[in-house]
């Protein structure tokens, strides 16, 4: 059975917000140095696409080399040298070989059949549909909300309203993130996303030492409102409401506070501003959606982001509807996968090329996971094409092309432990062990092979 | 008019639902905040017209609300000047005012996170402008912080004395002026910035809290002290801070009385906040937010701006209101049957079919638009028809507080393609209405309904005057395809039992309604509602009745405001 017993302040938190106070309060006022500590670096993006891949031409050409067990082998993917990954990866990804791992062979295990086997948009977040999940057929929870609601990983919410970063999907029906029934919504225009992180300060170039005095002013002054509104609380009876009120007022200061933290952490990244509105098409848009999530990320304003790649452009635009149609339209499919690719390329290049704030690129201080909602056009869920980028900040190894025969489940579960998320903070919101739906009995929370 | 527009018209208001056709008994309700469950009555209804429990008087405020967007815009003015804020416009325009609402439960009285966040760096940049900025340091700090160097103690005393007040809205204590004075370091630059951004996010700032006198304390309620009361009487007329005046009064302790308080209430009312104040009341007890844009074609027709119509005509209804309260000291039957109009545009001239009014001299009045609901603003549609059902709707639920159920979007759904099929050649507009809301289920509201919009069909879509219906051609705007006689009589309004069932047209009901008793209750209620931001309970009955009283004897609705603010309530909150 899914256990949907999270609440709604839990999918606000997961969004960023806060609905409802928690009971008071001693461990948040006086916590400037705790609140530092916690404010981790590493941030986490999906990138999802619909209708799957040819096979061919995304895994490599070349094979795994290395076996290490009946079910699992690997190969480094710097030994090709300078020889193109696969036609989808190809040349943009050959400077990437060390920064990215490959993964073949992993199936997304679905009970039942027939509507069930109907991809839905959250197989590759979630490891499962979310819409038909009536009973206890589907799993209705994204890793990416997960994150955002997980304490460990996330203990900043980001104040945007949309809680993080997500971008380039039109309706809810495509959306990859779900908390329940439950769907957030993602941003198609830059300039709203732009107006959004200004709205919360984001915008500005937090490299400015006045800035970063005013910062560590503001740490300061919130330490001592947050006294102010404690001695209050104590020095008067105060009805419930009245309590909760004040309570609410100091919880979100104290998460301003954090965030505000957050940003003076990083800000050696120094990509705070800047960002230009491109538009024209849909590569120059898409740059401009990394141009932001990288700003948003150097600036801590979210360390989530999920965006769905898909092109709108005439020559490579392929709907959602038209994925029965591959072996008609191929010459415009292939190329259309070609530039998903070629975008995920141009993400991962920006993050590496910024340096966060302990001298490492933004691309090791993150995880990027790259799967599209189906493995093939025909619905396919077995041997989804996997890719990984980024380090986890030295909890994950790349530069690896991985043959197995596994769950796809262990992706995400790798994902969790890459963040350092413990197994009590996500398998809260299935049945037992693991992480997404399961059919096969046996042990559940285990990660990939050779990169953790 | 297309299916998905009259949709988007009728599925806002109440249509076709079973309900029961009575009578308004005017609902107060229980306060409950310290009941349990098990002792709680189900839905007490208290007939206001009651004064209860005089000694509980006052007691029934307990929240500590924070300031609405409005009132705390307002009060960064008061204490900082225009000049100050404008350096910080874009920060300070993305806080919503809180008072575009048309329900209660539409206003937050807890911050979000994006609002906390706003307060916060809002705060962080005004404390920076107003210290790095000599000229506004001199200002706001005085003139002995002109060198910070060598900022004193008594330049900090008499910096935190007053400026302390001003947020506060009462002089600070010497303990808190300690504790202001306990983080300081000998960098004043940075103990100011410190000092300032921490007053204005200090909860005494940014929340309505009153501590009241403490051994004024009985069990159920506790006088505030006359600073409180000042805040009461400042928030309550202007959406703002006392005012010098205000406080000199708290002061020297003119404000234990009612006449006291009376006097400063009358004095703020029609002050230009007190106005937007006003403007608040209307624009929520109207549920103007809710109101029309005009239909495109409808508005060409008849040789109108549909872009700018809406906001001129809103802008109409703003000077009606203070020309009633404040210039003439207006009547609820005034509000009713004034035929004074304020048309500055040749759009509202060309409706009101009046000449232009210059915004001084005395308005022109018109033939036929009689009151608010003869205003243009009230009465444009956003259809090629008028909207009957939203008419009679927004007459009986919002200006008569009479009880008027959600609807049943499914049928709502099922009934707009029957809507289409009924032709607008053959039938007038009030035919197709009755035709469509005949079936049973529907009946039971729109029995009331439809006649309380029937009553002003010689309206046009756009509040033009009309005798006769006309159809036009969708295809060629030009051509009227069909004339309707306009019969406006009625003969079952069910309005409330002093008031005649029938009416011969627009004139008639609004005579009626203009003596109505639910009028005046409904409108004591909604300005009770949006300047407290509750709705009231047992222990506020009093009060209520008081402004009752006064709409019902002198009918003056700025006395009745006023008697909202200055009654014995206003020294009082509960005990806790």
């Amino acid at each position: 059975m899914i256990n949907q017993a999270h609440s709604r302040r839990m999918f606000l938190r997961g969004l960023g917000g806060f609905a409802l106070p928690i009971p008071f309060l001693s461990s948040l006022v006086s916590r400037s140095a705790a609140a530092a500590s916690s404010a981790s670096l590493i941030r986490y993006v999906q990138l999802t696409s619909q209708n799957g891949v040819n096979p061919e031409d995304f895994f490599p050409s070349f094979g795994a080399d290395v076996k290490i067990s009946e079910s699992a082998a690997y190969r480094l993917l710097t030994s090709t040298g300078t020889q193109d990954i696969s036609r989808n990866l190809g040349r943009p990804f050959t400077a990437l070989k060390s920064k990215i791992n490959i993964i073949k062979g992993l199936d997304i295990q679905l009970p039942g059949s027939g509507d069930l086997f109907h991809s839905r948009t959250t197989m590759s977040t979630a490891s499962s549909q979310d819409r038909s999940y009536e009973g206890e057929k589907g799993f209705p929870y994204s890793i990416d909300m997960v994150l955002g609601a997980s304490n460990s990983f996330n203990p900043v919410p980001s104040l945007m309203p949309e809680g993080a970063l997500r971008l380039g999907v039109g309706s809810s029906d495509q959306s990859p993130s779900i908390y329940g029934r439950q769907r957030p919504e993602y941003y198609l225009d830059p300039s709203a996303l732009l107006n959004s992180l200004n709205r919360i300060g984001s915008g500005t170039n937090v490299t400015d030492p006045k800035l970063i005095a005013r910062n560590n002013r503001a740490v300061t002054t919130i330490d001592l409102v947050m006294e102010d509104y404690k001695r209050i609380a104590n020095s008067r009876k105060l009805a419930s409401q009245e309590r909760t009120n004040l309570e609410n007022f100091i919880e979100l200061s104290h998460t301003t506070q954090k965030r505000i933290q957050l940003m003076s952490l990083n800000r050696t990244a120094g990509k705070c501003g800047g960002v230009e509105i491109h538009s024209g098409n849909s590569t120059l848009t898409y740059q401009t959606y990394f141009d932001l999530i990288t700003m948003a990320f150097a600036c801590g304003a979210s360390k989530i982001a999920s965006v769905v790649v898909e092109p709108k452009d005439p020559e490579f635009r392929f709907s959602n509807a038209q994925h029965g149609q591959v072996h008609a339209m191929v010459a415009r499919w292939r190329a259309s996968r070609d530039w998903v690719y070629a975008r995920q390329a141009d993400l991962i290049t920006s993050l590496d090329r910024l340096t966060d704030s302990d001298g490492r690129s933004l691309l090791y201080n993150s995880v990027v996971l790259s799967c599209p909602n189906m493995a093939k056009p025909s619905h396919g869920l077995d041997n989804m094409p996997v890719l990984m980028a980024g380090n986890a900040g030295g909890s994950l190894k790349t530069g690896y092309y991985l043959d197995l025969k596994g769950r796809y489940n262990d992706v995400l579960i790798t994902v969790f432990k890459a963040l350092g998320v413990p197994p009590s903070e996500y398998e809260k919101y299935g049945s037992g062990k693991g992480f997404g739906a399961y059919v096969d009995s046996g042990s559940r929370n285990t990660t990939l092979p050779v990169i953790v | 008019m297309n299916s998905s527009h009259l949709f988007s018209v009728v599925a806002i208001f109440n249509f076709c639902i079973a309900c029961s056709p009575g009578f308004s008994t005017y609902d107060v309700q229980q306060n409950s905040n310290e009941l349990s469950e098990a002792q709680r009555p189900q839905d007490l209804p208290v007939n206001f017209k009651v004064c209860v429990s005089p000694p509980q008087r006052g007691s029934s405020r307990t929240d500590v609300n924070r300031l609405t967007g409005r009132e705390l815009k307002n009060s960064l003015e008061d204490i900082l000047g225009g000049k100050i804020l404008s350096e910080v416009r874009i920060s300070l325009d993305a806080i919503p005012d809180d008072t575009a609402f048309t329900d209660l439960k539409d206003f937050g009285t807890e911050h979000t996170g994006e609002l906390v966040n706003q307060i916060l760096q809002l705060a962080f940049s005004l404390s920076e402008i107003v210290i790095d900025r000599p000229e506004y340091r001199a200002q706001i700090v005085g003139a002995c912080a002109q060198d910070l160097t060598k900022m004193d103690s008594p330049c900090w005393d008499s910096f935190l004395k007053s400026f302390g007040q001003r947020a506060y809205r009462r002089p600070l204590t010497v303990d808190e002026i300690q504790t202001l004075k306990s983080s300081m370091t000998s960098d004043n630059s940075e103990s100011l910035k410190t000092t300032i951004a921490r007053i204005l996010s200090s909860p005494y700032f940014l929340y309505h809290i009153e501590d009241g006198v403490r051994d004024t304390a009985t069990a159920s309620r506790i006088r505030l002290s006359d600073y409180e009361v000042a805040a009461r009487i400042s928030f309550g007329a202007t959406q703002s801070p006392p005012d010098a005046e205000l406080f000199k009064a708290a002061e020297s302790g003119q404000l234990r009385s009612l006449d006291g308080v009376k006097l400063q209430a009358t004095r703020l009312l029609c002050s230009p906040r007190g106005r937007s104040k006003i403007f608040e009341f209307f624009r929520y007890w109207l549920s103007m937010n809710n109101f029309d844009d005009p239909d495109i074609s409808t508005a060409k027709n008849l040789g109108v701006d549909p872009v700018t119509l809406k906001a001129q005509a809103r802008e109409e209804m703003q000077a009606f209101f203070q020309y009633i309260i404040c210039e003439t000291d207006g009547t609820v039957a005034d509000l009713m049957k004034s035929k004074k109009v304020f048309p500055k545009t040749n759009n509202l001239s060309l409706i009101y079919g009046t000449p232009l009014w210059d915004g001084k001299s005395s308005p022109p009045e018109a033939t036929h638009h009689s009151g608010i609901l003869g205003r243009a603003g009230f009465l444009i549609s956003g259809s090629d028809t008028t909207n009957i059902i939203r008419r009679g709707v927004t007459i009986r639920k919002r200006i008569l507080c009479l009880p008027q159920p959600s609807p049943d979007f499914q049928i709502v759904d099922s009934r707009v393609q029957a809507f289409e099929d009924i032709s607008p050649i053959l039938y007038s507009n009030r035919q197709r209405v009755a035709s469509l809301t005949g079936a049973p289920t529907c009946i039971g509201c729109h029995a009331s309904i439809n006649p309380t919009g029937y009553v002003l069909e010689n309206f046009g879509p756009l509040g033009e005057w009309r005798t006769t219906e006309k159809v036009y051609d969708a295809k060629d705007p030009k051509k009227i395809l069909a004339f309707h006689q306009i019969d406006t009589r009625v003969d079952d309004l069910k309005l409330e039992r002093s008031i005649a069932n029938s009416a011969q047209g627009f004139d008639d009901f609004v005579q009626s309604i203009s003596e109505s008793t639910s009028l005046r209750e409904c409108l004591a209620r909604y300005n009770f509602e949006i300047t407290q931001l509750r709705a009231p309970v047992e222990s506020d009955s009093c009060g209520l009745v008081e402004t009752l009283s006064v709409l019902k004897s002198t009918g003056s609705i700025k006395d009745a405001f006023i008697q909202a603010i200055a009654n014995e309530d206003i020294f009082w909150r509960k005990s806790q």
